[in-house]
């Protein structure tokens, strides 16, 4: 499999679907990083506020490489590709935009996200898109103070007071479907796969999300509808494997996108959608 | 900006003089710091009319808000040796705390931060969370990580017992 080493390097064929892929990677990152950034002033200790807006900024930082590589693709400007899209043209799952309701809800959805996204970096560290590789690069190690951050505090509201406990759980069986849609295949996926930009498919990163969870959970004693799949002889070797009981709710890498979200995008283009050429 | 730097034309630059030049450039978040002590200046190239400039940096973090602020200093700066200067970013080899020079690290305890351990190929989280932080201050290893995150990207919050001041900690990265 040959190494693209820039957007020119990329056959026609490919560039679509990659700078769709792109943009999945980068909305999901910019959407959760704008409604993470409202914990600014109101989180519940002040070490959080800094927390809170210190881990947006990383993600709103994260979006904009990706959206530097959906421009080197399509010739379009990173500003414009972030404020200057339709609402049906974003790309993020669906988890990532529900306001950010209560702490436990933030948590709970910091968690399922943070442990996806470590899975999903991982699978794209060699791809054969470099520019896409050397981004990863950087943004895992970023990443590691995210995920600390989030095993902290999962562990502090599941052992906390008994409230702190219940909005854990409500929170982390609300978002489920939501969760598993993270994993709703990308447009031409098998094309991305067979050009070695993606290394493994949406269903196998599902599987190992499940595998990386369910132990945790676990240890918290915190339920999931989710339940271990009866091995057959030759998979032993294989590991536990886990299937959902509910079914995932997908939609948002297609452009649906639930109401939350249209009230954000009205907020955060609103700047652009009067004055694309303002600058400050 | 460039007719007014008659130098231009009549000399010859050389990449030690630019070398020199950026390192009075200071990171605009750690101002005690320049540009080339925080290990963010990559490479320079000067074509061969000597009018003109490609300095290759690469960010801290991915996120860091102070990077077109770099360029446009690092730009402004270098406009008296040539008349036309480039300051590209490159993500190849990831900036890492290990990059950072001997004296950036003593500057940064000069302004109360701990300087980050030595990373190595090792994993970044045993680093901050494992081994004692000196603080900047006193030299006490009685010190405790606050919080992770800081007032930067780059910076985290700890305290001192012995000397009972918070201080901040450069993250290993």
């Amino acid at each position: 499999m040959s190494k693209m080493t820039d957007a020119s390097g990329v056959p026609v064929q490919l560039r679509q679907p990659l700078s769709n892929f792109l943009l999945s990677l980068a909305d999901d990152e910019f959407i959760l990083g704008y409604w993470d950034s409202e914990w600014t002033g109101v989180a519940p200790m002040l070490e959080e506020d800094v927390a809170c807006s210190s881990i947006a900024q990383d993600e709103i930082g994260h979006a904009r490489l990706f959206y530097q590589e959906v421009a080197a693709l399509t010739g379009v400007s990173p500003d414009h590709i972030a404020y200057g899209r339709k609402l049906e043209d974003y790309r993020q799952a669906q988890l990532v935009e529900h306001r950010r309701g209560n702490w436990a809800f933030t948590i709970a959805r910091r968690f399922y996200y943070e442990m996806a996204d470590q899975i999903r970096l991982a699978s794209l560290q060699d791809s054969a898109y470099v520019p896409l590789a050397q981004a990863i690069a950087k943004i895992q190690r970023e990443e590691v103070y995210h995920q600390m951050h989030i095993g902290t505090w999962l562990q502090r509201l599941a052992r906390g007071t008994a409230e702190a406990r219940q909005l854990l759980e409500q929170a982390l069986q609300q978002l489920w479907p939501d969760a598993l849609g993270l994993f709703e295949p990308f447009a031409a996926e098998a094309l991305l796969l067979e050009a070695g930009i993606l290394s493994r498919p949406s269903s196998a990163l599902e599987q190992q999300w499940l595998t990386s969870i369910a132990p945790i959970l676990g240890q918290f004693n915190l339920s999931l509808p989710l339940e271990p799949v009866p091995h057959n002889s030759q998979d032993n070797a294989a590991g536990e494997v886990f299937r959902s009981l509910v079914p995932a709710r997908y939609g948002g890498r297609q452009g649906q996108h639930i109401a939350d979200f249209a009230d954000l995008w009205e907020q955060m283009t609103m700047v652009y959608r009067l004055d694309p050429q303002a600058s400050w | 900006m460039s007719e007014l730097n008659p130098s231009t034309t009549n000399h010859i630059v050389t990449e030690q003089q630019i070398w020199d030049a950026l390192r009075t450039v200071p990171d605009p978040e750690l101002p005690a710091i320049s540009v080339v002590d925080m290990g963010i200046v990559r490479h320079i190239e000067i074509d061969n009319e000597h009018t003109a400039l490609r300095i290759t940096i690469t960010p801290t973090f991915a996120g860091c808000p102070a990077l077109s602020q770099i360029q446009t200093t690092i730009r402004e700066c270098l406009l008296n040796f040539a008349s036309t200067v480039d300051v590209v970013v490159t993500m190849e080899q990831p900036w890492t705390s290990d990059m950072l020079s001997v004296e950036a690290q003593e500057k940064l305890r000069g302004v109360g931060i701990a300087p980050p351990p030595k990373l190595g190929r090792g994993p970044l989280l045993p680093m901050l969370m494992q081994q004692k932080l000196t603080c900047p201050y006193c030299g006490s290893q009685q010190t405790s990580l606050e919080n992770a995150f800081g007032p930067t990207p780059c910076r985290a919050i700890a305290y001192c017992a012995n000397c009972h001041q918070p201080f901040e900690q450069f993250k290993p990265i």
